[in-house]
């Protein structure tokens, strides 16, 4: 029988452990304006701020969301190769770029006519997207290639590979210093590059499963995201080494820096939350989104637009915020409502045994249920 | 409890468990029934039962956390992993991840 869905929609959820916490919600300091349905597994998003577009690159549809920010509503999906997990948006041509991860391949999409119009072959398992417009170059991290590939935004082609390391995925530019930055997930390091000379420059330890990875213009500072650390390290790269570290997050794994470069956006994978964590080293907000989010990015022409793509949920959130530092009051933390009750029954289908598998199979037992999900 | 696959769920849970050398029991929730009635807001989300059949903690993500929480399940003194036995299976076996990489035309491990 199936279990008693609970209406928790109005209930602030804080699990157990610092991992977990609810600080500083406070709702008068944001606005959740919609939260669009999109495709399947959305990861990337970016917005064409001349048209008030939203493009969400959604890995298990294999193609593009075309979501309408006036209207709220998805427009149309572009089909691209399969499983695009990043996008970037070249504004000079006014094109769209997809990580198409298992093709092994960045798919070019003109934004004017919604057409693929051609695709680049990168290095394998293609998975993070950077752009520098000045200097016409795309920069592709390839997870499985261990390496970052540069393509020419005109020509149309890869020009060079940087050796990264294995989970090559997020990248980062720093324009003004000519650096860029990739975050290797497996060997939980951070890549630093020359963008003049392709070369490496250094590689940095941070935390473990590093997934995104941010640059503060002012300073130079590297901001890594460490999805299986839960925190966000902070990196000087002239003494290549972390010098800060935030927890208490919930596998984070999308972030993007504020333009003014005094916060930063993070997204929890584990509690469907958005985290605004100021450069003061404080938590400013923690805002429920859709379910499992991952990517994240801030409207170019109003900063305090916020979107974020819901892997779980298959939509985009789109917030207004109004924050300009950490809430006067600290929300207390709550436990889980459900901690305390009794496991529902369930009866569900077994991949390792091809078993239907009822709950009372662990009657009188002890046991930990993982959930998760392959991407 | 694989969850929230949107495609080919046991294909992909079979597939995924594979490739990080998870053995044992793996159920597919793909109609999400366990995830609403629990609540769930993402992953991964460890879900604690007692011999009662009463939930005991939910969250515990992280590595400290999930050490904490076990041991509150099981008891202080609680033989579980140690660490060097939670080392990561991909970290010694880069290219056992590229042969369960699935590729258009080529199938997958699942």
């Amino acid at each position: 029988m199936p279990p008693e869905p609970l209406d928790l929609s109005a209930v602030e959820i804080a699990e157990d452990g610092p991992a977990c916490r609810v600080e500083g919600l406070d709702a008068d300091r944001y606005r959740v304006r919609g939260e669009v349905r999109v495709g399947l597994d959305p990861e990337g998003v970016v917005v064409d701020a001349s048209a008030e577009l939203a493009y969400v690159a959604c890995s298990r549809s294999n193609a593009v969301a075309v979501v309408d920010l006036e209207r709220l509503e998805t427009l149309e999906m572009i089909p691209v190769g399969t499983e695009p997990i990043d996008i970037a948006i070249d504004t000079v041509t006014n094109r769209l770029f997809t990580a198409d991860a298992r093709s092994d391949q960045v798919s070019v999409i003109d934004a004017e006519s919604r057409q693929v119009i051609g695709t680049v072959a990168v290095g394998v398992y293609p998975s993070g997207l950077e752009i520098d417009e000045a200097g016409r170059r795309l920069y592709c991290g390839d997870t499985m290639g261990c390496t970052v590939s540069i393509v020419d935004l005109d020509r149309l082609e890869c020009l060079a590979t940087v050796p990264a390391e294995l989970g090559a995925g997020a990248i980062a530019l720093d324009r003004e210093r000519r650096r860029g930055f990739c975050a290797n997930f497996v060997t939980s390091t951070v890549t630093a590059f020359d963008l003049d000379q392709n070369e490496v420059l250094a590689t940095t330890p941070t935390g473990e499963g590093p997934c995104s990875v941010a640059v503060d213009r002012h300073s130079g500072d590297v901001f890594v995201v460490n999805c299986l650390a839960g925190s966000v390290v902070r990196i000087d790269p002239r003494r290549g080494e972390p010098t800060d570290e935030l927890g208490g997050l919930n596998a984070p794994v999308g972030m993007t820096m504020g333009p003014r470069s005094d916060r930063l956006y993070v997204t929890n994978r584990g509690d469907g939350t958005l985290s605004v964590l100021g450069l003061d080293g404080l938590e400013w907000a923690r805002i429920p989104v859709g379910t499992a989010p991952g990517g994240v990015c801030v409207h170019p022409r109003d900063e305090t637009v916020v979107l974020v793509a819901n892997a779980g949920s298959g939509s985009l959130t789109v917030i207004d915020l109004n924050l300009a530092g950490p809430p006067a009051e600290v929300v207390a933390q709550l436990n889980h409502p459900l901690v305390g009750t009794k496991m529902p029954e369930f009866s569900l289908y077994d991949v390792a045994s091809g078993q239907e598998l009822h709950s009372r199979q662990w009657s009188e037992k002890r046991y930990i249920l993982n959930f998760f999900a392959s991407w | 409890m694989n969850i929230w696959e949107g495609v080919g769920a046991r294909d992909e849970a079979k597939r995924f468990c594979e490739l990080w050398g998870i053995p044992g029991t793996v159920l597919v929730d793909d109609e999400n029934l366990l995830v609403d009635a629990l609540g769930i807001r993402g992953v991964p989300t460890n879900v604690f039962v007692d011999a009662n059949g009463t939930i005991t903690s939910i969250g515990a993500v992280t590595p400290e956390d999930l050490e904490a929480a076990t041991h509150r399940l099981l008891g202080a003194g609680a033989d579980i992993d140690p660490p060097e036995r939670r080392a990561w299976h991909w970290e010694k076996e880069p290219e056992h991840i590229e042969r369960h990489i699935a590729k258009p035309g080529q199938g997958g491990a699942g």
